[in-house]
């Protein structure tokens, strides 16, 4: 290894090894502090995976047989809806769900991005939209995020008056609109067009208590970390 | 014959881990400020305790190290690997604090693909993350990015040739390595002229794609440094696509190709040496197969039937390919539509195009284009001295500052390596199958590659849902892969040394 060899001396593993007792240490106590649940679910009660009460709304997956695809204008306000389509669902088979009328449920997250007629949004239909609200709020771990760009015109862009973040669930829609794998408006994309629609959830703000154990640590080991950085800078110094 | 590793061995590996803590105690302790600023305590708590962490250690590992040590290549290597995985360990706990990750291993994943610049993820409701949180992710990939840049640089001009194919085998042990340190100025010097242009030019497009001002500074912030260090991190669940605007992909695209670019290219460029660039063989393979897969990829998408028009077609084809060749990861399209939607023809481009990857030297990963290049000419040469008289003399070269004659010893590291990535990769994909059952072969091969080639793009495979034996394989996929297979096997080498070698 190198030109004048020593071998390890014992000092040297006896530092390792305590090295790693404090690392084991400092990993237990971090696991402590973590956060309990603040139980404040902000979920509106509707399971991503199953279909509301509302008959119009039944869930449609790749599985069932779907009509042939619509090549009507999206803006037909007589259009039924096939049924109630999740994100998931559409990622898997979206050719099968290409140019059908549909229903989606969603919460608005991020940015509203207005554009000319209307505005392209980001609509989450995973378990923190809809069952069990944002991760700030409890432990519940469900997974990643699932949702679909949607775009609202002018006269429902007005439905979002606050969006999902990391101190919010944001407004939850409900809206009829058209499946397009490919949206040249997109610059091909895959969108859903919303036709018309509903708030059926307003924004909630997430409690998130200040964690004070946590904080506490933080302090403690922020108090250690200078004291023995500048002490190691002495002895460089002195050195 | 191994030789036991020294006192002065393990003390220079410890003095080097301890200034990559210092490093990311500090960038850690700057996020940190960030968050109490904003209000946000809780995420301010979790990168203190984060930050006091590396610090302490760093502190530690000053007091016990020997300053007078020299740096050798092999002591380097062993340091590289040491550095990553103490960082990532040291890294993952304010992630794990953050509440947004299952376990501690969720969190040290995320921070082993933020570190090694790969862009998988394992966070959970990304879409609900403080802002400190994003910024934290997002500061991962650019130490980590400048990190390997530095250690490309330091470590593997010092083997000259030798860091093109890893031809390792004639290094010196006791060579004496620049200085790191220098080495991190000047890759600081590119990275801050790289971001400094990228940063305010993504931001004005953001502007103008109809983000308010305070989201556009930080979703400009997050997207320039993940394009520019090839990271792929988003602050948004659907990525690139998030924005709806063509000028942010393509004010993306430049990025990507700097990222992945050599940063020695880019002090060569400053320098005013331009026109010889393109002269550079490793320049030109890279831009090839960028061509290559951008045009494979927008055939395949016409192919499978996804898009029917042109534009559309090479707006998500080129965006996609140029993300997987230069390894960065960043989509336009949610990543299960890859699978579903993209038929089979461009999958495997983007696959190949991953394997391949960026320049040496740069953030990007992959096998590098020097070393598919190589191969390649040597299956040119071994084709011409096959068609050609016994008698003739056949040689080929290539261009890298100088020209130079292409050796056996050069294909063959070369195709050692491509051996050695196609076996790990290949390994993983079965694994995964084993592990999943809902998982098809195409699937498992990207996942499999974009971890072996820190690539990040991908098909919906790794989740927070994968079994820990899956998670702990992809995150050594990812070390093998950021630090070049070759330094791993030298800290394993080191390990076994130390357990069984002679005093």
């Amino acid at each position: 290894m190198s030109p004048n060899r020593k071998p390890m001396r014992r000092q040297t593993v006896l530092e390792i090894l305590l090295a790693l007792v404090l690392i084991v240490a400092a990993a237990v106590t971090i696991g402590a502090v973590r956060r309990a649940a603040p139980e404040t679910e902000l979920g509106i009660g509707v399971d991503p995976a199953e279909s509301p009460d509302d008959p119009a709304a039944d869930l449609v997956t790749c599985e069932r047989t779907l009509p042939e695809a619509s090549t009507l204008p999206p803006d037909r306000e007589d259009l039924k809806p096939v049924g109630r389509v999740t994100s998931t669902a559409i990622y898997e088979c979206p050719d099968a769900f290409d140019g059908q009328v549909a229903v989606f449920i969603g919460e608005v997250v991020g940015d509203v991005l207005r554009r000319d007629g209307g505005a392209w949004v980001l609509m989450n239909d995973d378990a923190y939209a809809l069952e069990v609200g944002p991760l700030q709020g409890h432990r519940e771990f469900r997974g990643a995020n699932s949702g679909l760009t949607v775009w609202l015109p002018e006269r429902l862009v007005s439905l979002v008056e606050r969006t999902g973040g990391p101190d919010a669930r944001g407004d939850v829609l409900r809206l009829r609109g058209v499946v397009l794998r490919t949206d040249p408006a997109d610059g091909g994309g895959l969108t859903f067009r919303a036709i018309d629609g509903q708030r059926i959830a307003d924004a909630q703000s997430v409690d998130d208590p200040v964690n004070w154990p946590q904080a506490i640590l933080a302090i403690l080991v922020a108090i250690v970390a200078v004291a023995l950085t500048l002490i190691e800078r002495n002895v460089a110094r002195k050195r | 014959m191994l030789l036991r590793p020294s006192s002065a061995d393990v003390r220079v590996i410890v003095r080097v881990t301890g200034k990559s803590l210092y490093v990311l105690g500090v960038a850690t302790l700057a996020m940190a400020v960030l968050a109490l600023t904003w209000g946000d305590l809780n995420s301010a708590s979790a990168l203190t305790i984060g930050s006091a962490l590396a610090l302490v250690l760093a502190a530690g590992t000053d007091y016990v190290t020997d300053a007078r040590a020299a740096l050798t290549w092999t002591r380097g290597t062993v340091a590289a690997v040491t550095s990553w995985i103490s960082a990532s360990a040291i890294a993952a706990v304010p992630l794990y604090l953050s509440g947004h990750y299952g376990s501690y291993v969720d969190g040290m994943f995320e921070a082993m693909s933020g570190l090694t610049t790969t862009g998988l993820t394992l966070v959970q409701d990304l879409d609900h993350l403080p802002t400190a949180m994003v910024l934290y992710r997002t500061s991962l990939q650019l130490l980590g990015g400048l990190a390997i840049v530095t250690v490309g640089i330091t470590l593997l001009s010092a083997t000259s040739i030798n860091a093109a194919s890893m031809e390792a085998t004639d290094i010196r042990d006791a060579r004496i390595i620049p200085s790191l340190g220098q080495s991190w100025r000047r890759v600081m010097q590119v990275g801050a002229a790289i971001f400094g242009v990228g940063i305010p030019l993504i931001l004005i497009v953001m502007l103008l794609a109809g983000l308010p001002v305070g989201s556009a500074v930080v979703h400009a912030i997050a997207i320039a440094v993940s394009a520019g260090a090839t990271g792929g991190f988003a602050p948004m669940s659907s990525s690139v696509g998030y924005y709806h605007s063509f000028l942010v992909e393509l004010a993306i695209l430049p990025l990507m190709m700097a990222g992945a670019l050599s940063f020695l290219i880019h002090v060569a460029a400053w320098h005013g040496a331009r026109r010889k660039l393109l002269r550079e063989f490793e320049v030109r393979v890279f831009l090839v197969a960028i061509l290559a897969v951008s045009a494979i990829v927008v055939f395949g998408l016409g192919r499978s039937g996804a898009h029917t028009e042109l534009v559309p077609m090479l707006r998500r084809g080129v965006f996609t390919a140029v993300s997987a060749a230069t390894t960065t990861g960043l989509s336009v399209v949610h990543g299960r539509l890859i699978a579903t939607d993209w038929g089979l023809i461009a999958p495997a481009a983007l696959v190949a195009a991953m394997t391949i990857g960026g320049m040496t030297g740069s953030t990007a990963g992959g096998l590098k284009p020097l070393r598919v290049g190589l191969i390649m000419k040597g299956v040119v040469m071994d084709v011409r001295r096959v068609l050609l008289p016994e008698s003739a003399l056949v040689t080929e070269s290539y261009y890298m500052s100088r020209r130079r004659p292409l050796t056996h010893g050069h294909v063959r590291s070369a195709a050692t390596l491509l051996l050695v990535f196609l076996v790990a990769t290949l390994t993983a994909s079965v694994t995964i199958l084993f592990v999943d059952p809902n998982v098809d072969l195409t699937e498992a091969l990207f996942a499999s590659t974009s971890a072996a080639a820190n690539g990040g793009l991908t098909v919906g495979t790794i989740g927070p849902a994968m079994p820990v034996t899956l998670k702990l394989g992809f995150m050594a996929l990812m070390l093998l892969g950021r630090l070049e297979w070759m330094a791993v096997f030298s800290a394993v080498g080191f390990v076994v040394a130390a357990a069984r070698g002679r005093r």
